[in-house]
Protein backbone atom coordinates (compact mmCIF):
# COMPACT_ATOMS: atom_id res chain seq x y z
CA UNK A 1 0.00 0.00 0.00
CA UNK A 2 0.92 3.75 -0.08
CA UNK A 3 1.67 6.09 2.15
CA UNK A 4 3.46 9.52 2.40
CA UNK A 5 6.20 9.64 4.78
CA UNK A 6 8.12 12.94 5.43
CA UNK A 7 6.84 14.13 1.96
CA UNK A 8 8.17 11.09 0.53
CA UNK A 9 5.75 8.54 -0.83
CA UNK A 10 6.26 5.05 -0.52
CA UNK A 11 4.81 1.92 -1.09
CA UNK A 12 5.07 -0.33 2.69
CA UNK A 13 3.51 -3.73 3.05
CA UNK A 14 -0.37 -4.23 4.23
CA UNK A 15 -0.51 -4.38 8.16
CA UNK A 16 2.73 -3.08 8.91
CA UNK A 17 2.61 -1.06 12.17
CA UNK A 18 4.06 1.78 13.42
CA UNK A 19 7.40 0.59 15.13
CA UNK A 20 8.30 -2.05 12.17
CA UNK A 21 7.81 0.95 10.36
CA UNK A 22 10.69 3.14 12.30
CA UNK A 23 12.82 0.23 12.53
CA UNK A 24 12.58 -0.41 8.53
CA UNK A 25 13.62 3.53 8.36
CA UNK A 26 16.37 2.80 11.13
CA UNK A 27 14.64 5.20 13.79
CA UNK A 28 14.61 4.98 17.50
CA UNK A 29 11.66 4.91 18.81
CA UNK A 30 12.35 8.30 20.27
CA UNK A 31 10.82 9.91 17.78
CA UNK A 32 7.41 12.44 17.44
CA UNK A 33 5.69 10.75 15.00
CA UNK A 34 2.23 13.03 13.59
CA UNK A 35 -0.14 10.62 11.26
CA UNK A 36 -2.65 12.75 9.30
CA UNK A 37 -1.15 16.07 11.06
CA UNK A 38 -2.01 14.48 15.05
CA UNK A 39 0.93 13.94 16.96
CA UNK A 40 0.60 10.37 18.71
CA UNK A 41 0.76 9.71 22.13
CA UNK A 42 3.17 7.15 23.59
CA UNK A 43 0.90 4.84 24.51
CA UNK A 44 -0.33 4.70 20.75
CA UNK A 45 2.63 4.50 19.04
CA UNK A 46 3.18 0.69 20.12
CA UNK A 47 -0.51 -0.27 18.62
CA UNK A 48 -0.88 1.55 15.44
CA UNK A 49 -1.40 -0.01 12.40
CA UNK A 50 -0.70 2.25 9.62
CA UNK A 51 -3.22 2.85 6.82
CA UNK A 52 -3.26 2.86 3.36
CA UNK A 53 -2.47 6.74 2.27
CA UNK A 54 -1.60 7.47 5.54
CA UNK A 55 0.52 10.95 6.00
CA UNK A 56 3.36 10.43 8.19
CA UNK A 57 5.54 12.51 9.76
CA UNK A 58 8.37 11.84 12.19
CA UNK A 59 10.69 14.12 13.49
CA UNK A 60 13.62 13.41 15.65
CA UNK A 61 14.04 15.24 18.76
CA UNK A 62 17.03 17.67 19.04
CA UNK A 63 17.75 17.87 22.41
CA UNK A 64 20.13 20.40 24.26
CA UNK A 65 18.11 22.80 26.90
CA UNK B 1 39.39 2.10 29.50
CA UNK B 2 40.78 5.44 30.85
CA UNK B 3 43.81 4.50 33.42
CA UNK B 4 45.82 7.41 34.37
CA UNK B 5 44.92 11.15 34.41
CA UNK B 6 47.77 11.78 31.76
CA UNK B 7 44.82 9.86 29.39
CA UNK B 8 42.79 12.09 30.52
CA UNK B 9 44.84 15.10 29.71
CA UNK B 10 45.67 13.81 26.55
CA UNK B 11 41.94 13.21 25.59
CA UNK B 12 41.08 16.72 26.73
CA UNK B 13 43.96 18.06 24.56
CA UNK B 14 42.62 16.03 21.30
CA UNK B 15 39.38 17.34 21.76
CA UNK B 16 40.77 21.24 22.06
CA UNK B 17 43.27 20.83 19.39
CA UNK B 18 39.88 19.48 16.97
CA UNK B 19 37.76 21.91 18.31
CA UNK B 20 39.97 25.07 17.31
CA UNK B 21 39.92 23.62 13.62
CA UNK B 22 36.51 23.29 13.20
CA UNK B 23 34.13 26.33 12.38
CA UNK B 24 31.52 25.69 15.05
CA UNK B 25 28.20 27.13 13.83
CA UNK B 26 26.04 25.30 16.62
CA UNK B 27 23.33 28.09 17.02
CA UNK B 28 23.47 26.41 20.62
CA UNK B 29 27.01 26.13 21.73
CA UNK B 30 29.45 29.41 22.40
CA UNK B 31 32.51 29.65 23.45
CA UNK B 32 33.05 31.00 27.52
CA UNK B 33 35.82 33.00 28.37
CA UNK B 34 38.96 31.64 30.59
CA UNK B 35 37.58 33.61 33.24
CA UNK B 36 34.14 31.91 32.93
CA UNK B 37 35.34 28.72 32.57
CA UNK B 38 38.14 29.19 35.89
CA UNK B 39 34.78 29.43 38.28
CA UNK B 40 33.64 25.93 37.80
CA UNK B 41 36.32 24.44 39.62
CA UNK B 42 35.47 26.28 42.80
CA UNK B 43 34.74 24.71 45.64
CA UNK B 44 30.92 25.18 45.50
CA UNK B 45 31.33 22.20 43.31
CA UNK B 46 31.24 20.19 46.23
CA UNK B 47 28.58 21.67 48.11
CA UNK B 48 24.98 21.22 47.99
CA UNK B 49 22.93 24.88 48.63
CA UNK B 50 19.45 22.90 48.99
CA UNK B 51 16.54 25.52 50.08
CA UNK B 52 13.04 25.78 50.51
CA UNK B 53 11.66 28.39 47.53
CA UNK B 54 10.31 31.10 49.91
CA UNK B 55 13.12 30.91 52.55
CA UNK B 56 16.68 30.68 51.00
CA UNK B 57 18.23 31.72 53.77
CA UNK B 58 17.18 28.64 55.70
CA UNK B 59 19.54 26.05 53.80
CA UNK B 60 19.01 22.37 54.28
CA UNK B 61 22.67 21.79 54.80
CA UNK B 62 25.08 23.40 56.98
CA UNK B 63 27.83 25.26 55.97
CA UNK B 64 26.79 27.60 53.81
CA UNK B 65 27.15 30.79 54.82
CA UNK B 66 29.41 32.76 52.01
CA UNK B 67 26.95 30.08 49.08
CA UNK B 68 23.50 31.67 50.21
CA UNK B 69 25.11 35.31 50.27
CA UNK B 70 26.51 34.16 46.67
CA UNK B 71 23.12 32.88 45.13
CA UNK B 72 21.33 35.79 46.27
CA UNK B 73 24.39 38.32 44.54
CA UNK B 74 23.96 36.34 41.23
CA UNK B 75 19.90 36.71 41.72
CA UNK B 76 20.52 40.48 41.64
CA UNK B 77 22.30 40.11 38.47
CA UNK B 78 19.90 38.37 36.77
CA UNK B 79 17.03 40.35 37.67
CA UNK B 80 19.07 43.28 36.78
CA UNK B 81 20.28 42.08 33.27
CA UNK B 82 16.47 40.56 32.53
CA UNK B 83 14.35 43.31 33.98
CA UNK B 84 12.94 40.99 36.13
CA UNK B 85 11.58 41.09 39.54
CA UNK B 86 12.43 37.81 40.94
CA UNK B 87 14.37 34.84 39.61
CA UNK B 88 15.18 31.49 40.35
CA UNK B 89 18.41 29.82 39.38
CA UNK B 90 17.66 26.47 40.27
CA UNK B 91 17.54 24.74 36.74
CA UNK B 92 20.49 23.05 35.41
CA UNK B 93 19.23 23.20 32.18
CA UNK B 94 16.76 25.51 29.83
CA UNK B 95 14.31 22.05 29.78
CA UNK B 96 14.62 21.80 33.18
CA UNK B 97 13.66 25.04 33.42
CA UNK B 98 10.29 24.51 31.14
CA UNK B 99 9.75 21.74 32.76
CA UNK B 100 9.41 23.63 35.87
CA UNK B 101 7.03 26.39 34.41
CA UNK B 102 4.77 23.77 32.34
CA UNK B 103 4.26 21.65 35.54
CA UNK B 104 3.82 24.46 38.12
CA UNK B 105 1.40 26.45 35.81
CA UNK B 106 -0.73 24.14 34.27
CA UNK B 107 -3.02 21.44 35.47
CA UNK B 108 -3.87 17.82 34.12
CA UNK B 109 -5.98 18.11 30.28
CA UNK B 110 -4.86 21.77 29.77
CA UNK B 111 -3.88 22.90 26.81
CA UNK B 112 -1.01 24.33 25.69
CA UNK B 113 -0.08 26.11 22.18
CA UNK B 114 3.56 26.51 21.87
CA UNK B 115 6.14 25.76 18.92
CA UNK B 116 6.11 22.70 17.13
CA UNK B 117 9.18 20.49 16.46
CA UNK B 118 8.40 20.87 12.74
CA UNK B 119 9.02 24.28 12.67
CA UNK B 120 12.57 24.10 14.77
CA UNK B 121 10.56 24.41 18.18
CA UNK B 122 12.07 23.75 21.55
CA UNK B 123 9.57 20.53 22.00
CA UNK B 124 9.47 21.14 25.29
CA UNK B 125 5.39 19.89 26.03
CA UNK B 126 5.39 18.45 22.78
CA UNK B 127 8.18 15.27 23.80
CA UNK B 128 6.25 15.35 26.72
CA UNK B 129 3.64 13.12 24.95
CA UNK B 130 6.82 10.53 24.22
CA UNK B 131 6.47 9.35 28.43
CA UNK B 132 3.45 7.91 29.38
CA UNK B 133 3.12 9.55 32.86
CA UNK B 134 2.56 12.95 30.66
CA UNK B 135 1.05 11.83 27.36
CA UNK B 136 -2.52 12.34 28.50
CA UNK B 137 -2.09 15.34 31.07
CA UNK B 138 -0.88 17.56 29.09
CA UNK B 139 -2.16 18.44 25.57
CA UNK B 140 -0.53 20.35 22.92
CA UNK B 141 -1.17 22.62 20.10
CA UNK B 142 1.21 24.19 17.56
CA UNK B 143 0.71 27.66 16.44
CA UNK B 144 1.64 28.56 12.34
CA UNK B 145 4.73 30.12 10.85
CA UNK B 146 4.04 32.29 7.73
CA UNK B 147 6.61 32.64 4.66
CA UNK B 148 8.85 34.25 6.29
CA UNK B 149 9.57 32.11 8.70
CA UNK B 150 8.23 34.24 11.57
CA UNK B 151 4.72 33.32 14.00
CA UNK B 152 1.78 34.09 12.09
CA UNK B 153 0.06 36.59 14.39
CA UNK B 154 -3.09 36.54 13.04
CA UNK B 155 -3.75 32.72 12.35
CA UNK B 156 -1.73 32.52 16.34
CA UNK B 157 -4.83 34.81 17.39
CA UNK B 158 -7.74 33.12 16.06
CA UNK B 159 -6.39 29.89 16.89
CA UNK B 160 -6.14 30.62 20.95
CA UNK B 161 -9.99 32.43 20.72
CA UNK B 162 -10.79 29.05 18.81
CA UNK B 163 -9.11 27.02 21.80
CA UNK B 164 -8.72 28.65 24.56
CA UNK B 165 -5.27 27.55 25.96
CA UNK B 166 -4.24 27.97 29.24
CA UNK B 167 -0.43 28.63 27.70
CA UNK B 168 0.75 29.94 24.96
CA UNK B 169 4.99 29.52 25.12
CA UNK B 170 6.70 31.25 22.86
CA UNK B 171 10.16 30.59 21.37
CA UNK B 172 12.25 27.96 19.96
CA UNK B 173 15.72 26.77 18.63
CA UNK B 174 15.23 27.94 15.03
CA UNK B 175 13.65 31.75 16.18
CA UNK B 176 14.85 34.24 13.46
CA UNK B 177 12.28 37.53 14.20
CA UNK B 178 11.25 38.62 17.90
CA UNK B 179 7.72 36.99 18.74
CA UNK B 180 4.25 38.70 18.79
CA UNK B 181 4.02 38.96 22.59
CA UNK B 182 2.67 42.39 22.88
CA UNK B 183 0.58 41.71 20.16
CA UNK B 184 -1.26 38.46 22.23
CA UNK B 185 -1.34 39.97 25.54
CA UNK B 186 -4.68 41.47 25.80
CA UNK B 187 -5.99 38.46 24.71
CA UNK B 188 -4.51 36.19 27.68
CA UNK B 189 -5.64 39.07 29.56
CA UNK B 190 -9.22 38.33 28.33
CA UNK B 191 -9.48 34.95 27.91
CA UNK B 192 -6.87 34.39 31.31
CA UNK B 193 -4.28 32.01 29.56
CA UNK B 194 -0.20 32.64 30.31
CA UNK B 195 1.98 33.75 27.76
CA UNK B 196 5.66 32.06 28.61
CA UNK B 197 8.92 32.45 26.75
CA UNK B 198 11.24 30.03 26.04
CA UNK B 199 14.16 32.37 25.85
CA UNK B 200 17.27 29.70 25.62
CA UNK B 201 18.47 31.02 22.06
CA UNK B 202 18.16 34.59 22.32
CA UNK B 203 19.15 35.13 25.74
CA UNK B 204 21.99 36.43 24.53
CA UNK B 205 20.47 39.15 22.75
CA UNK B 206 17.82 39.95 25.15
CA UNK B 207 20.53 40.23 27.74
CA UNK B 208 22.09 42.56 24.88
CA UNK B 209 19.19 44.64 24.23
CA UNK B 210 19.68 43.97 20.41
CA UNK B 211 16.41 41.42 20.94
CA UNK B 212 12.90 42.99 22.93
CA UNK B 213 13.04 41.69 26.26
CA UNK B 214 9.86 39.12 26.32
CA UNK B 215 8.59 40.81 30.03
CA UNK B 216 8.59 44.24 28.40
CA UNK B 217 6.45 42.85 26.14
CA UNK B 218 4.28 41.41 28.22
CA UNK B 219 5.12 37.98 28.95
CA UNK B 220 4.15 36.56 32.50
CA UNK B 221 6.99 34.89 32.64
CA UNK B 222 10.38 33.92 30.78
CA UNK B 223 12.65 30.65 31.07
CA UNK B 224 15.79 29.28 29.54
CA UNK B 225 19.42 28.38 29.64
CA UNK B 226 22.92 30.59 30.22
CA UNK B 227 25.06 29.00 26.86
CA UNK B 228 23.64 29.36 23.90
CA UNK B 229 23.62 33.08 22.62
CA UNK B 230 24.32 33.98 26.09
CA UNK B 231 28.02 33.11 26.66
CA UNK B 232 27.78 31.51 30.16
CA UNK B 233 28.22 28.22 31.55
CA UNK B 234 25.44 25.49 30.89
CA UNK B 235 22.69 26.20 33.49
CA UNK B 236 18.97 27.68 33.55
CA UNK B 237 17.20 30.35 35.06
CA UNK B 238 13.26 31.24 35.45
CA UNK B 239 12.61 34.75 35.70
CA UNK B 240 9.38 36.69 36.21
CA UNK B 241 7.66 39.71 37.70
CA UNK B 242 4.47 37.73 39.25
CA UNK B 243 5.69 36.39 42.71
CA UNK B 244 2.70 34.03 42.53
CA UNK B 245 3.95 31.94 39.60
CA UNK B 246 7.64 31.98 40.84
CA UNK B 247 5.98 30.24 44.03
CA UNK B 248 4.77 27.66 42.27
CA UNK B 249 7.49 27.23 39.73
CA UNK B 250 10.16 26.89 42.69
CA UNK B 251 8.15 24.32 44.61
CA UNK B 252 8.23 22.44 41.76
CA UNK B 253 11.79 22.57 40.93
CA UNK B 254 12.42 21.58 44.54
CA UNK B 255 12.62 18.81 45.77
CA UNK B 256 10.71 17.10 42.71
CA UNK B 257 13.16 18.25 39.78
CA UNK B 258 15.72 19.34 41.35
CA UNK B 259 18.05 18.97 45.14
CA UNK B 260 21.33 19.94 44.28
CA UNK B 261 21.33 22.81 41.33
CA UNK B 262 25.20 22.49 40.39
CA UNK B 263 26.57 25.65 42.51
CA UNK B 264 29.65 26.12 40.75
CA UNK B 265 27.84 27.19 37.75
CA UNK B 266 26.33 30.03 39.97
CA UNK B 267 30.11 32.27 40.07
CA UNK B 268 30.77 31.39 36.75
CA UNK B 269 27.53 32.37 35.53
CA UNK B 270 27.65 36.00 37.33
CA UNK B 271 31.08 35.99 35.74
CA UNK B 272 29.55 36.12 32.26
CA UNK B 273 26.95 38.46 33.30
CA UNK B 274 29.36 40.95 34.18
CA UNK B 275 31.05 40.55 30.67
CA UNK B 276 27.61 41.00 28.96
CA UNK B 277 27.28 43.89 31.54
CA UNK B 278 30.56 45.36 29.75
CA UNK B 279 30.43 43.74 26.22
CA UNK B 280 27.14 42.68 25.69
CA UNK B 281 25.63 45.94 23.34
CA UNK B 282 28.99 45.99 21.27
CA UNK B 283 28.63 41.56 21.12
CA UNK B 284 24.96 41.56 20.29
CA UNK B 285 24.59 43.82 16.95
CA UNK B 286 27.60 42.05 15.50
CA UNK B 287 26.31 38.56 16.27
CA UNK B 288 23.08 39.46 14.34
CA UNK B 289 25.18 41.59 11.55
CA UNK B 290 27.13 38.13 10.97
CA UNK B 291 24.21 36.70 10.60
CA UNK B 292 22.80 38.75 7.92
CA UNK B 293 25.77 38.99 6.30
CA UNK B 294 26.40 35.16 5.98
CA UNK B 295 22.48 34.71 4.92
CA UNK B 296 23.13 37.08 2.36
CA UNK B 297 26.45 35.74 1.23
CA UNK B 298 24.78 31.90 0.83
CA UNK B 299 22.07 33.61 -0.98
CA UNK B 300 24.24 35.11 -3.68
CA UNK B 301 25.90 31.46 -4.03
CA UNK B 302 22.61 30.04 -4.67
CA UNK B 303 21.36 28.57 -1.05
CA UNK B 304 17.54 29.29 -0.31
CA UNK B 305 17.59 31.00 2.81
CA UNK B 306 14.57 30.99 4.59
CA UNK B 307 13.13 34.75 5.45
CA UNK B 308 14.22 36.48 2.61
CA UNK B 309 11.25 38.89 2.91
CA UNK B 310 12.33 40.39 6.18
CA UNK B 311 16.25 40.25 5.71
CA UNK B 312 16.79 37.21 6.76
CA UNK B 313 17.25 36.88 10.62
CA UNK B 314 17.25 39.27 13.47
CA UNK B 315 18.54 37.21 15.90
CA UNK B 316 22.24 34.89 16.14
CA UNK B 317 20.98 31.79 13.39
CA UNK B 318 19.97 31.70 9.83
CA UNK B 319 18.11 28.64 8.20
CA UNK B 320 18.87 26.83 4.97
CA UNK B 321 16.58 25.17 2.87
CA UNK B 322 19.30 22.80 0.76
CA UNK B 323 16.70 20.66 -0.76
CA UNK B 324 17.76 21.60 -4.08
CA UNK B 325 21.29 19.82 -3.47
CA UNK B 326 20.88 16.75 -1.14
CA UNK B 327 18.02 14.83 -0.46
CA UNK B 328 19.80 13.74 3.25
CA UNK B 329 20.21 15.93 6.47
CA UNK B 330 23.45 17.53 5.84
CA UNK B 331 25.21 17.94 9.37
CA UNK B 332 27.17 14.63 9.47
CA UNK B 333 28.12 15.42 5.88
CA UNK B 334 29.61 18.33 7.08
CA UNK B 335 31.17 17.26 10.13
CA UNK B 336 33.44 15.44 7.69
CA UNK B 337 34.97 18.81 6.22
CA UNK B 338 34.75 20.35 9.85
CA UNK B 339 32.09 22.32 9.39
CA UNK B 340 29.51 21.98 12.32
CA UNK B 341 25.59 23.18 13.06
CA UNK B 342 22.75 21.31 13.33
CA UNK B 343 20.15 19.56 10.98
CA UNK B 344 16.63 19.95 10.54
CA UNK B 345 14.75 16.94 12.28
CA UNK B 346 11.14 17.95 11.06
CA UNK B 347 11.41 15.82 8.38
CA UNK B 348 10.53 18.75 5.91
CA UNK B 349 13.61 19.05 3.18
CA UNK B 350 16.25 19.06 4.38
CA UNK B 351 17.24 22.54 6.47
CA UNK B 352 20.42 23.04 7.98
CA UNK B 353 21.28 25.81 11.02
CA UNK B 354 23.42 27.69 11.25
CA UNK B 355 24.75 29.94 14.09
CA UNK B 356 27.17 33.05 14.48
CA UNK B 357 27.96 33.08 18.23
CA UNK B 358 30.70 31.41 18.49
CA UNK B 359 32.52 32.59 15.65
CA UNK B 360 31.62 36.22 16.50
CA UNK B 361 33.30 35.41 19.55
CA UNK B 362 36.39 34.28 18.01
CA UNK B 363 36.53 37.14 15.96
CA UNK B 364 34.79 36.43 12.74
CA UNK B 365 33.01 39.85 11.23
CA UNK B 366 31.38 40.28 7.89
CA UNK B 367 33.81 39.76 5.72
CA UNK B 368 34.96 36.39 7.39
CA UNK B 369 30.94 35.39 6.43
CA UNK B 370 31.99 35.63 2.67
CA UNK B 371 34.38 33.08 3.27
CA UNK B 372 32.24 30.69 5.20
CA UNK B 373 29.65 30.29 2.74
CA UNK B 374 32.01 29.44 -0.01
CA UNK B 375 32.81 26.68 1.82
CA UNK B 376 29.25 25.72 1.91
CA UNK B 377 29.05 26.58 -1.60
CA UNK B 378 32.20 24.46 -2.20
CA UNK B 379 30.64 21.23 -0.41
CA UNK B 380 26.78 20.90 -1.39
CA UNK B 381 26.46 23.01 -4.64
CA UNK B 382 30.10 22.75 -6.47
CA UNK B 383 30.18 18.73 -4.63
CA UNK B 384 33.79 19.31 -3.82
CA UNK B 385 36.14 16.70 -2.58
CA UNK B 386 35.36 16.84 1.08
CA UNK B 387 38.83 16.01 2.15
CA UNK B 388 40.49 19.21 -0.06
CA UNK B 389 37.70 21.33 1.49
CA UNK B 390 38.41 20.18 5.47
CA UNK B 391 41.85 21.36 5.09
CA UNK B 392 40.88 24.88 3.67
CA UNK B 393 38.19 24.78 6.70
CA UNK B 394 41.08 23.77 9.04
CA UNK B 395 43.68 25.67 8.31
CA UNK B 396 40.73 28.70 7.76
CA UNK B 397 39.36 28.11 11.40
CA UNK B 398 42.81 28.17 12.98
CA UNK B 399 43.11 31.85 12.42
CA UNK B 400 39.96 32.44 14.93
CA UNK B 401 41.36 30.89 18.48
CA UNK B 402 41.14 34.29 20.15
CA UNK B 403 38.49 35.23 22.06
CA UNK B 404 36.53 39.26 21.96
CA UNK B 405 33.92 40.35 24.14
CA UNK B 406 34.83 39.13 27.42
CA UNK B 407 37.54 39.41 30.04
Amino acid sequence: MKVTCNNKTMEIEEKITLPELLEMLNYRKTVAVFINGKQLLSSQLDGYRINEGDQIKIIRILGGG
Amino acid sequence: MLRTTQEIDNMLKKHDSYRNGCLNLIASENFASEKVRSYLTSDFGNRYGCYSTMDPAEREYTGNKFIHQFEMEAHELVKEIFKAKYTDLRPIGGHMAGMSVVLALLEPGDLVIEVSLSDWGHGLVGPMCQVRQFDETINVEYMAFDENRAVDTEKLIEQAKRLKPKMIIFGGSGTLFPEPVRELRALADELGFHIAYVASHVTGLIASGIFPNPLEEGADIMFGSTHKSFPGPQGGFVVSNDKKLMIKVGNTLAPSLVTSHHLNRLPALAASILEMKEFGDEYGKQVVRNSKSLAKALAKRGFKVLGEGKDYTESHLLLVDIGEYVDFAPAKFLEKANILCSDDFSGNSPEVRIGTPESTRRGMKEENMEDIAEFFKRLIIDKEDVETVKKDVESYARQFTGLDYSY
